[in-house]
């Protein structure tokens, strides 16, 4: 199923999510405002506003209220994007030149802190007092997280709880958190609060992993961008994880990364070739798919109900996607 | 507190650390001296505000240049993460104490700021003046925010002033030092622009020191009248400014004769 038909019960709330998230941006400066535009005009998944409409579902569901959380939690993800291209020094992101590319370093840092502020500003009109600590203690997180990305940059040592926990914070804590908020902000209750949030870290993880996979398997068109990207920075993930554990292919690996003839590319390239073989998307794919499960068991919580049915249909999807 | 909030040990190998400007310290925690808020609070609300300068003094690190070996990309990615770590400390800090209107202020702040630094950084200035305004926003926001929040009229009107004239001090001293600063080689290029195209690049750098040092004097005309009249104010202050004035040597007679 595609995510456009998964979404058309939400058609016209996300339109109007669409809207607010171009007014939210709207800044004096013609630069910030283009730029922060440029990214939004991009496109995406929009994948943790319906997140948060949909655990909305679950409480007393008002859009007027809903719209901080939904357009907060994509801004505070869209914010992220902008400081990591600078971080990875990416040209290219949704198939489009970055802000970094487009105009420089600086300016995507002030965009990056432009719309990060603005997000939390969007927070603050909500008047439940635990929705910015549940949000400060994942942003807090996430950024410890993306410290350790960079710390575990070809460390050849670390293990897969290494990129668990890593992951947690990349990823699994915003999904988790904008289920959280969602069902916060609709006044659900603290039970259906508890499966909300854990459904959307099993789907984070799932989400995450399935992005890694896709690194080693998608084409330029599909990913926007070449494969083998991930390795060229020296992330290390599951399927090149599970392939170090293989025979003798862990020095095999590093080896390829020490040799100083060889482009970044025809190394990335020789790994890929490797990790495929040892099947390391193979059981990758597994581990994605026992998040995926886990996932569904904290939806069977749940009242039942179509935004349930919905939230299933997205997991499925994300554990299934090809881009 | 605030030392040790910064000492992050992988971030430390790659960055330096951070610059704790002094001058707000000092400014912030007057003020909130003169607030009702409990000793703990205090403290944990002007470490986030801290927290909120240090996040945004760190991006300003970033530079526009290529890296070209690892260390350098190192840093320019932890730089980038460093000043997202600052930020994200000042939330969580304030969301501990529900300080909701708080947390609104400063984010309120960071986004002027940010509008004002790329309109610093982006716009081509037809004349200096709109050059200074804008910087004074840069210098001011937080300390004008910060004042509004706590409805301290008097130490906003002096605390705007007292930072502006700060910046114009240290732009002025790593012109002594360097020859130049980012805001004498945006003044020079405005020059260039308009009406001295004339002139060769050294004579270019000599005017646009002598309009800083214009501007400086006025500056400090202003402190002198506002110390006039907040007579409270000055005393708080009085040791700061002989302190900066004396470590830049600058003397109003020396100003007027170079303007």
């Amino acid at each position: 199923m595609k995510l456009k038909t998964i979404y058309a019960s939400l058609k016209n709330d996300l339109s109007f999510i669409e809207s607010e998230l171009e007014q939210t941006v709207n800044a004096h400066h013609p630069v910030l405002r283009d730029a922060s535009n440029h990214l939004l005009k991009a496109g995406g998944k929009r994948i943790r506003p319906v997140f948060v409409l949909l655990s909305g579902k679950f409480g007393d569901y008002n859009l007027v209220l809903m719209k901080n959380v939904a357009v907060a939690l994509e801004l505070i993800h869209m914010a992220s994007l902008v400081h990591d291209d600078v971080i990875d020094d990416a040209e290219m992101r949704r198939g489009k030149k970055t802000i970094k590319a487009k105009w420089d370093n600086r300016v995507a840092m002030y965009t990056g802190d432009y719309i990060f502020a603005r997000a939390i500003e969007l927070v603050t009109e909500l008047k439940e007092p635990s929705a910015n600590t549940i949000l400060s203690n994942a942003i807090l997180e996430m950024s410890i997280g993306e410290i350790e990305q960079i710390k575990d940059q070809f460390n050849w040592d670390q293990n897969v709880r290494d990129y668990f926990r890593r992951i947690k914070r990349k990823t699994a804590l915003l999904i988790a958190t904008s289920c959280e908020l969602g069902a916060v902000a609709a006044g659900a209750s603290k039970a259906e609060q508890r499966h909300l949030k854990q459904f959307g870290y099993y789907v984070g993880m799932s989400y995450q992993i399935t992005d890694d996979i896709l690194d080693y398997t998608g084409t330029v068109k599909e990913l926007g961008k070449p494969a083998g990207g991930d390795l060229l920075q020296g992330n290390i993930t599951l399927p090149v994880l599970y392939a170090m554990n293989q025979d003798n292919k862990k020095h095999e690996i590093m080896d390829i990364f020490s040799k100083e003839l060889n482009t970044s590319q025809e190394k990335v390239n020789q790994v890929i070739s490797i990790v495929k073989s040892s099947g390391g998307i193979e059981f990758s794919q597994r581990i994605s798919d026992r998040y995926l499960q886990k996932a569904f068991n904290e939806l069977d919580q749940l009242p039942s109900q179509s935004a349930r049915t919905s939230l299933r249909q997205i997991a499925e999807y994300i554990g299934k996607r090809k881009h | 507190m605030l030392q040790s909030r910064l000492s992050h040990s992988y971030l430390l190998q790659f960055i330096d650390f951070p610059i704790i400007d002094e001058e707000r310290l000092y400014v912030f925690y007057g003020m909130l001296e003169q607030t009702k808020l409990e000793r703990k609070r205090k403290e944990d609300t002007l470490l986030s505000i801290m927290l909120v300068q240090i996040a945004l003094d760190t991006h300003d690190l970033i530079s526009l240049d290529d890296v070209t070996n690892e260390n350098d990309r190192k840093n320019r990615q932890l730089t980038v993460l460093a000043g997202d770590y600052f930020s994200s400390m000042y939330y969580q800090i304030l969301s501990k104490w529900n300080d909701n209107e708080m947390i609104r202020t400063l984010s309120e702040a960071i986004q002027e700021i940010n509008e004002a630094k790329m309109s610093f950084y982006q716009t081509d200035h037809r004349t200096v003046e709109p050059i200074f305004d804008n910087l004074k926003e840069i210098e001011s926001i937080l300390v004008r925010k910060v004042a509004e929040h706590y409805g301290l009229d008097n130490w906003k009107t002096f605390g705007m002033q007292y930072f502006y004239m700060n910046r114009l001090l240290l732009e002025r001293k790593q012109g002594l030092i360097h020859s130049s600063s980012n805001l004498l080689q945006k003044i020079a290029l405005t020059l260039l622009t308009v009406k001295e195209s004339k002139l060769s690049s050294d004579q270019q750098a000599s005017k646009a020191k002598i309009v800083l040092d214009s501007y400086v004097g006025h500056a400090k005309k202003e402190i002198d009248f506002l110390c006039q009249h907040y007579s409270e104010l000055h005393r708080w202050f009085q040791n700061r400014l002989e302190y900066n004035w004396g470590i830049i040597g600058i003397k109003e007679e020396k100003l007027a004769e170079e303007g």
